[in-house]
């Protein structure tokens, strides 16, 4: 059944886009990602403005993680005490990032070094997550996820910070600092990006906060939940790229897919939620790479894409 | 000059009388392009034209329409029909390599005159109907787009690909049908298709007739797609009142949100 959408000024269809946002709800429950690196590309593809497409997405993502996280925060897998934390640093380093992109903007070629910078992060963390998964799942394959304390330069700073606090949710203390300082990195990361964060969140949490995998899940998707609210409302505001009935649809399927992403990933183990993610990782780190390397169809674009 | 205009005031009579008879609405005939001589006419009629539908609501469940062209024309003259948007100067962003390596953007290129939207069909191949320099002057065709453009014509063709990716330009040659009709003329019927994504706005439908090689703008038409009921009170709340639109589709959202979660929830235990 096609659908016409006033803001992006299309017709979609409306079984189309319930099912695409069921498959991203679903992995949004399972990993604790946002999604939108997987929505914005096909949205754009279907036809829907660049910048249309990434605003309704932030819109829908509000639905899917509040489904998500709540569910989460049923099974006890939300940790408030550093979600906040880092919540609070993100707000910070998001500020931070976008004062950033401008000064790299005037000096040009900022598009090639963040892109570039992206593509060999996500191959890096997908890679050292995949090897590290892999090898505890054949190695201890009972070993419950976030055990594994092996003394290391982040685990040594991490115990030289003051304030420290117990997190008992994630069965860890340390300085408040931590959660606060790698906010503020995520959220420079993420505005510098222009991506969510949930890829960059998700591998902080567990290898430099040493949180459980399935806390972490909750507690990224709950951080996420707060970020997309900000920014549909700023989006709706200030550039009014918002489509409603585009987010009503991709939610409709979202809320559901990120209700069984929950319930798939209690069944799973977290190396076994990490090995997942990781392909995940590697597959979109893939796809960027190649759409780099090969030559667009057409050579010019409107602007406010990618 | 005096006899051209009187040409002008008949046909516009014709055209009255048309519109009056039933035919589409707000018809108008342009006088003959300075140029050349006087429409043909055949057999004492002029020629006549309808645009159907000259109103398009856009609603929720708008995907597309097809504007239908038809009209009486004297027989052995091709035409063209063109439903045109308004030309607006456009900067888009220009891709290339990078250290001879990564496709990214590259710079920004800028078009001085675009058409928003450009459907061409003629009943021939353009260059069979006319002089590349009569196009030209008359805006037919994509080298006549290019030369309006002012930019080079490697980025015009990437422009053209990705305008008729979208469905907003394209040149279809054959797509008018002339049949003959009685007294030597004939009846042209074209059907043009407007996809989804052109957006609202007016539009004009113009029949250009091609007499022994010069072009003439015989009539023209304005089309109108106008958003209606829910698409356009959602269009005009999110441009005018920004951020009640914005906390209204966070609060949606989240109620849906929260909502599906108790709904699931109440079936399971607490998990670990």
């Amino acid at each position: 059944m096609p659908i016409y959408l006033p803001i992006a000024s299309n017709s979609v269809s409306a079984l189309g886009l319930v099912s695409l946002g069921a498959l991203v709800g679903l992995m949004s429950g399972l990993f604790g990602v946002g999604g939108g690196f997987l929505m914005t590309p096909l949205l754009i593809m279907i036809g829907i403005p660049p910048t249309i497409a990434a605003a309704s997405d932030s819109n829908q993502i509000v639905a899917a993680s509040a489904s998500g996280s709540y569910a989460h925060f049923r099974a006890g897998n939300v940790d408030l005490k550093i979600g906040i934390l880092m919540l609070l640093g993100g707000l910070a380093g998001g500020t931070i990032g976008v004062q950033i992109i401008k000064l790299l903007r005037a000096l040009g070629e900022a598009n090639f070094v963040i892109t570039v910078v992206y593509v060999l992060m996500l191959g890096g963390v997908g890679s050292y997550m995949f090897f590290e998964s892999f090898g505890a799942l054949r190695g201890r394959t009972r070993a419950p996820a976030g055990t594994k304390m092996g003394p290391s330069v982040q685990r040594r700073l991490a115990e030289a910070l003051p304030l420290k606090m117990n997190f008992p949710r994630s069965g860890i203390r340390m300085s408040v600092l931590m959660p606060l300082g790698l906010g503020v990195i995520v959220g420079l990361l993420a505005a510098i990006m222009g991506v969510g964060g949930g890829f960059i969140m998700v591998p902080v949490m567990v290898y430099l906060l040493r949180m459980p995998m399935h806390v972490v899940v909750g507690t990224s998707l709950f951080q996420i939940l707060f970020t997309c609210i900000n920014v549909t409302i700023l989006q709706s505001t200030i550039n009014h790229t918002v489509d409603f009935i585009l987010a009503l649809l991709l939610l409709a399927g979202s809320v559901i897919g990120a209700q069984i992403g929950v319930r798939i990933g209690r069944r799973l183990k977290g190396d076994q939620l990490k090995i997942l993610l990781s392909v995940v990782v590697l597959v979109v780190c893939a796809k960027m790479l190649l759409g780099l390397l090969l030559r667009p169809d057409v050579l010019v674009a409107y602007p406010g894409g990618h | 000059m005096a006899v051209r205009r009187c040409t002008g005031m008949l046909l516009a009579a014709v055209v009255i009388a048309v519109a009056a008879a039933g035919a589409a609405a707000s018809l108008q005939f342009v006088e003959p392009v300075p140029y050349g001589k006087a429409v043909p006419r055949a057999g004492g009629g002029a020629p006549t034209f309808t645009v159907e539908p000259q109103q398009v609501p856009i609603g929720l469940f708008y995907g597309g329409t097809t504007i239908r062209v038809q009209g009486d024309l004297p027989a052995d003259l091709p035409c063209a029909v063109l439903l045109e948007g308004p030309r607006e100067p456009l900067t888009l962003k220009r891709k290339g390599k990078v250290w001879g390596l990564l496709w990214m953007n590259v710079g920004e290129v800028e078009f001085a005159e675009v058409p928003t939207v450009y459907l061409l069909q003629t009943s021939a191949p353009l260059s069979s109907l006319a002089s590349a320099g009569q196009l030209a002057e008359a805006g037919l065709g994509y080298p006549a787009l290019a030369r309006r453009a002012g930019t080079d014509t490697t980025a015009f063709r990437e422009l053209i690909q990705l305008k008729e990716k979208e469905g907003f330009f394209s040149v279809a040659a054959g797509a008018v049908s002339l049949e003959p009709a009685e007294q030597g003329t004939a009846r042209l019927s074209s059907a043009i298709p407007l996809r989804a994504r052109i957006p609202a706005g007016e539009y004009t439908v113009s029949l250009i007739g091609f007499d022994g090689g010069h072009v003439r703008r015989l009539a023209r038409a304005a089309v109108s797609l106008e958003q209606v009921g829910l698409v356009q009170a959602l269009h005009s709340l999110a441009m005018e009142r920004g951020l009640l639109y914005g906390c209204t589709a966070v609060i949606i959202a989240l109620l849906a949100g929260l909502g599906t979660g108790l709904i699931f929830g109440k079936g399971t235990s607490k998990g670990h």
